[in-house]
């Protein structure tokens, strides 16, 4: 590794370990720890709403798959995510934040009841710490490319480092590291494109030499009989049921708008990070293009951003940029082991032994930190042997997205839904949803046919079990926001 | 139900895509002003939420009407 890039790699993990600490300080109870004290601010919790979803998504996992199937990769940040976040800002953001709540768990146990909070909340603890190894094993993957590093210490250093500052600070602490990461992505990413363009001999060569030998790889979207990304599953699936599913249910991701100082910034928040979003395909769609334009030698899709960053940067700039990328996945990991503590901590735990007291949460909630993070090191070697992340990830979501989107959507907009239906529909829309994965459909499809039956099967039990009175719904449905 | 909708044209997603975001703005105007701006520390303008969305709802438009 060259010097220059090494005093930037280094430089850098010392600050964000700095700022962690430095914030630490102003945490006293569970309210600080896990919302900050409702302290920040909009433009803040935006930049940190884009570096959890960054790289959630996978920055490694998009360059690999616009590698393979070109700019429609890009639909996950656009028609798959856009829409959504509008709906997030202006109806589930102000509907969350009124009723008070710590997490979407919570909010379904005062919507539904507690079984469903406990449910939700277990099945979004077991995504996350499944996506912990997932971008853990993301950074080792591309620590081993750069620096030859084993895939074993890339996670203990990784693990480490964010432990330090995530279990010390709390959300205030993962927010504004997050939006450290973020502008640093954004600097990197934007070397990138301009270095790159210039080594393909120019903007008009780079679309002509990527359109002339992969014809599809500049239309947004992909046929309709596309084994991956047909266009269809990409409306029905991604962006009617996955996507509001994440913006408007994801922990992770709402967790900092709960901490913001007024529901106006919580809101705008949203606003903020969706004009960041569209410009994001820019830091992790293009690399994937450039290698392909530039017939990078690798063995499989997820080589393309190591590869772009090793070979196309000079030294200093490449160090940047392998930072970029280290931030974006050390953002997604520190913002998951903070809510699934939040979750494990509150709503699994708050809920099976009736404890609600912020001291003892504050110290469960750092034990918990550690034994997640832990966990997800112990879990990151593996996920190597089980195929492309990105793919991996959207494939899990899709079982229990559908399922979750009903209960949110009917949730605020219609008393029909109950909380014994609210059961019954998340548990029979997960096993439906298995049973037609197992039928080897394509996971768009699983995902709006769960969601239908989700609607449907809320929709109907609403006719047989006892709704919630009205003054109970005061806070919980839209209509009343 | 995949067999059926792999028969359908790739030029129909464009299309799909622009209506489908001309009714997301629509739907954000129907939203009232003070609704947005509740507990906000002012109520310029700027802080109008739905104007934030219909920037991001063009810059979409001008994003699949470049990649067709």
């Amino acid at each position: 590794m060259h010097p220059l890039d090494l005093a930037i790699v280094v430089g850098y993990l010392l600050t964000i370990v700095v700022v962690g600490f430095r914030l630490s300080k102003n945490v006293h109870n569970a309210h600080d720890y896990f919302l900050a004290g409702r302290s920040l601010t909009w433009w803040i919790i935006g930049l940190s709403i884009i570096g959890t979803n960054v790289s959630a998504n996978g920055y490694v996992g998009a360059a690999g798959g616009a590698y393979k199937v070109g700019i429609a990769q890009a639909n996950f940040e656009w028609i798959g995510a856009i829409p959504a976040m509008i709906l997030a800002s202006l109806v589930f953001i102000p509907l969350y934040w009124r009723a008070g709540v710590y997490s979407i768990p919570e909010y379904l146990g005062l919507r539904y009841n507690q079984p469903v909070r406990l449910l939700s909340a277990v099945i979004a603890s077991v995504f996350a710490i499944f996506a912990i190894g997932v971008s853990l094993w993301a950074i080792a993957l591309t620590l081993q490319t750069y620096m030859d590093w084993p895939i074993w210490v890339g996670i203990v250093v990784t693990g480490t480092v964010v432990g330090l500052y995530s279990i010390s600070g709390g959300l205030a602490a993962v927010a504004f590291t997050d939006a450290l990461q973020v502008i640093i992505m954004f600097l990197g990413g934007v070397v990138i494109v301009a270095i790159g363009i210039s080594d393909a001999g120019g903007a008009a060569s780079f679309t002509q030499t990527l359109s002339g030998e992969n014809p599809t790889h500049l239309q947004a979207f992909l046929p309709a009989d596309h084994p991956e990304f047909p266009w269809p599953g990409v409306m029905l699936g991604l962006a009617i049921v996955l996507s509001p599913a994440y913006w408007c249910g994801s922990q992770a991701i709402l967790q900092r708008t709960l901490g913001a100082r007024t529901q106006w910034d919580a809101s705008a928040s949203m606003m903020f990070a969706a004009f960041a979003k569209t410009l994001v395909p820019l830091l992790i769609v293009f690399p994937g293009l450039l290698a392909l334009v530039l017939h990078a030698q690798i063995e499989y899709p997820d080589m393309a951003l190591p590869w772009v960053v090793k070979n196309v940067l000079p030294p200093g700039l490449s160090g940047l940029m392998f930072i970029a990328i280290i931030a974006a996945l050390q953002s997604s990991i520190d913002s998951g082991v903070n809510s699934t503590a939040l979750m494990i901590t509150r709503d699994i735990r708050g809920v099976l032994k009736q404890d609600q007291d912020p001291a003892t949460e504050l110290r469960i909630g750092r034990w918990m930190t550690l034994i997640i993070l832990l966990g997800g090191m112990g879990f990151a070697p593996f996920i190597g042997e089980l195929g492309g992340i990105y793919f991996l990830i959207q494939t899990l979501l899709s079982l229990f997205q559908g399922p979750m989107l009903a209960l949110l959507l009917l949730g605020a907009f219609s008393r029909m839904a109950t909380p014994r239906g609210g059961l019954f529909t998340l548990i029979t829309g997960v096993a439906i949803a298995g049973i037609l994965m197992g039928t080897g459909m394509n996971m768009l499809y699983v995902a709006f046919l769960s969601f239908c039956y989700s609607v449907l099967a809320l929709y109907l039990a609403g006719f047989w079990t006892e709704k919630l009175d009205d003054e109970s719904l005061k806070k919980l449905m839209y209509r009343h926001v | 139900m995949s067999e059926q909708l792999a028969a359908l044209p790739v030029s129909w997603a464009n299309g799909l895509t622009v209506v489908m975001f001309i009714a997301i703005a629509v739907a954000c105007f129907l939203i009232p002003f003070r609704s947005i701006v509740a507990d906000a520390p002012t109520h310029r303008h700027w802080r109008d939420l739905r104007w934030w969305a219909l920037l991001l709802i063009t810059m979409q438009l001008g994003i699949y009407l470049i990649f067709q």
